[in-house]
């Protein structure tokens, strides 16, 4: 018999108590994991898409909290343009739009003679022509969802639109997204002049030292505007950061629940077996290999409940991902990272859930315990 | 002169903060490969004096010594409690979700290392108190003498100097009680071991080299038995 028969017995001797406690932590290691996916996957969603479109840098208001409040004179892309080891700039407005009253999307403008709407590739139709200023394209993930495609009408803020080309593009966001002219969406949304940011290329991206120089150009030469890497956007921008920080606070909650399920569980077993404790300790057990038992018994819970519930959150996060709401805005990974941090969280759950009962199960008096019968 | 394996000086123990008073002041030398039965009615303090020798508890006055050594200031006492002492209860304590050999396993751990080692020994153990083909029923599966002989297996785990027994035939019907006593003393004279057995049976005290009389906290005989059975 090996030593890790004995907890698994002891748990097994009670198997509806053991497995609402795995189903407690699953339940905790489940919303864990399908929060910190759906906060991380926002910000994948954003920067994927900016990397699929080729942007290396995004630059918007300084002061701005969320980039779709952000407001700039869309003549500054121009001026950005003439700083050395820039290559384009392209302005953009994107807000969020619902359409026909039913899905809400990203809704994206651009001007026809900018990087962005020249090489944006459509699976299906054309861009809208020079004139058409009611052509939008729409991304194929939205299309299918809206049950929509080419030539269909659309209704904006009561304005029809006609879908002229469905767009399939790496990145969940440029997937779900509804592209129409600069000028057609500073008109529907009422910002005539305006972008909420400028998505721009460098000459030599690949050279880091050449990138931050000319960030740092862009940087003096626009003291209002912040430059952020691709890369970085997620990171910086306030609103994720707020979501990252629910996303943990909850995670957190959710850990505390569980170590309190542990905690109660193996606290009620260590009394209900005091008895069988003493005996152990009258055989000759050590403290040290009664407190072994008892934290491995907690271990064996957290990691069982916590393989239920990392699988459990990963199926939450996708299906998360796959609501209507959702689509286009969350492009969920899991990494190496995510399952160490789940391993980590259980590990926490086993040791600091059964710390205090070991503890209690170790300062029974041998012959006191022998006398709980 | 031979070390005693075990002697108690004037120990008194206590509980409940004074007011029941178990041993008052007992004084007894127990030498190796010894067979002693401490005799005594209920509530005499014969567990209490058994409990001090296996250093499961202290006593509130005087010494207990284990091979010349005071029990209270031998570090790692637990550790050599579980190599050198065999406890056997009256009520067998083994643990109902494991099997007979599994029973008999637990207090190898730590003391024996491997599986297989353990598993060797188990099964020699197993044949010691003929139960070989009842090594994996639990213990709701045997009969009280099965039970006690398997509780008796599991006190020879790491082959100890000393076997305390607590009225080790305590609940088992007398045909039982006979056959346990009879395995301690085979076990006592093939092993060498040292027995103690607490009793209030002086039938069972009879199979005994030494006879020890406790009442009420006090040694009041201590003779040999040339008539042990």
């Amino acid at each position: 018999m090996k030593f890790i028969t004995i907890p698994i017995r002891n748990l097994g001797k009670r198997p509806v108590r053991t497995s609402l406690t795995i189903t407690g932590i699953a339940v905790a290691i489940a919303s864990f994991t399908a929060l910190v996916a759906v906060s991380r996957g926002v910000g994948n969603a954003w920067t994927g898409s900016l990397a699929a479109r080729g942007t290396h840098i995004v630059a918007t208001n300084r002061d701005s909290v969320e980039v779709l409040t952000a407001s700039l004179d869309d003549t500054l892309g121009k001026q950005i343009e003439t700083v050395p080891g820039v290559r384009n700039v392209a302005g953009e407005l994107v807000d969020l739009i619902n359409v026909e009253s039913r899905h809400t999307v990203i809704a994206v403008g651009w001007a026809p003679d900018e990087y962005m709407w020249r090489e944006w590739q459509l699976s299906e139709g054309a861009k809208p022509g020079h004139d058409n200023m009611d052509g939008v394209i729409l991304g194929s993930s939205t299309a299918q969802a809206m049950g929509k495609t080419i030539r269909d009408k659309i209704k904006l803020h009561d304005k029809e639109f006609t879908i002229m080309g469905i767009s399939q593009y790496a990145g969940s966001l440029n997937d779900g997204a509804l592209v129409m002219k600069l000028s057609a969406l500073q008109e529907l949304m009422n910002r005539p002049g305006k972008v909420t940011g400028f998505h721009i290329r460098l000459q030599q991206p690949d050279n880091e030292q050449s990138a931050a120089r000319v960030k740092k150009d862009l940087g003096t030469a626009f003291p209002t505007l912040i430059f952020n890497e691709t890369r970085e956007i997620a990171e910086n921008n306030r609103m994720l950061q707020l979501l990252r920080a629910a996303a943990w606070s909850n995670s957190v909650i959710a850990i505390i629940m569980g170590l309190i399920v542990v905690l109660n569980t193996l606290a009620m077993s260590v009394i209900e077996r005091t008895f069988e404790i003493g005996v152990l300790s009258a055989v000759g057990w050590t403290a040290r290999r009664i407190l072994s038992m008892i934290m491995l018994e907690g271990v064996i819970l957290a990691v069982a409940g916590s393989a239920l519930g990392c699988l459990a959150g990963m199926e939450l996060a996708h299906l998360l991902a796959r609501m209507p709401q959702a689509r286009g805005f969350l492009e969920i990974h899991f990494t190496t990272r995510q399952i160490i941090e789940v391993c980590l969280a259980a590990l926490f759950l086993g040791i600091a859930g059964s710390l205090y009962p070991a503890w209690r199960a170790v300062r029974l008096h041998p012959v006191e315990a022998l006398k709980h019968e | 002169m031979v070390q005693p394996l075990i002697e108690i000086r004037d120990a008194v123990r206590n509980y409940d903060e004074g007011r029941i008073t178990a041993l008052r002041g007992v004084n007894l030398t127990i030498n190796a490969v010894e067979s002693v039965s401490i005799l005594g009615p209920s509530g005499s303090g014969k567990t209490t004096l058994l409990n001090l020798m296996s250093g499961l508890d202290r006593p509130t006055g005087g010494s207990v010594f284990f091979e010349g050594r005071e029990i209270k200031t031998v570090r790692q006492w637990m550790g050599i409690r579980a190599r050198r002492i065999g406890y056997v209860f009256q009520a067998f304590n083994l643990m109902p979700v494991m099997s007979a050999a599994e029973n008999i396993e637990i207090p190898m751990f730590g003391v024996i290392r491997g599986t297989r080692t353990r598993a060797r020994r188990v099964s020699e153990l197993l044949d010691l108190v003929g139960l070989s083909a009842r090594a994996a029923h639990r213990p709701a599966k045997l009969s009280g003498g099965e039970r006690q002989r398997v509780a008796i297996a599991r006190a020879l785990a790491n082959s100890p100097g000393l076997i305390l027994a607590d009225e080790p035939t305590g609940n088992l019907d007398s045909q039982n009680a006979i056959m346990i006593m009879e395995l301690l003393k085979n076990i006592h004279h093939a092993q060498k071991t040292t027995l103690v057995i607490v009793t209030h049976n002086t039938e069972v005290a009879a199979c005994c080299e030494r006879l020890v009389s406790i009442v009420d906290g006090l040694i009041v005989g201590d003779a040999q038995n040339p008539d042990a059975r």
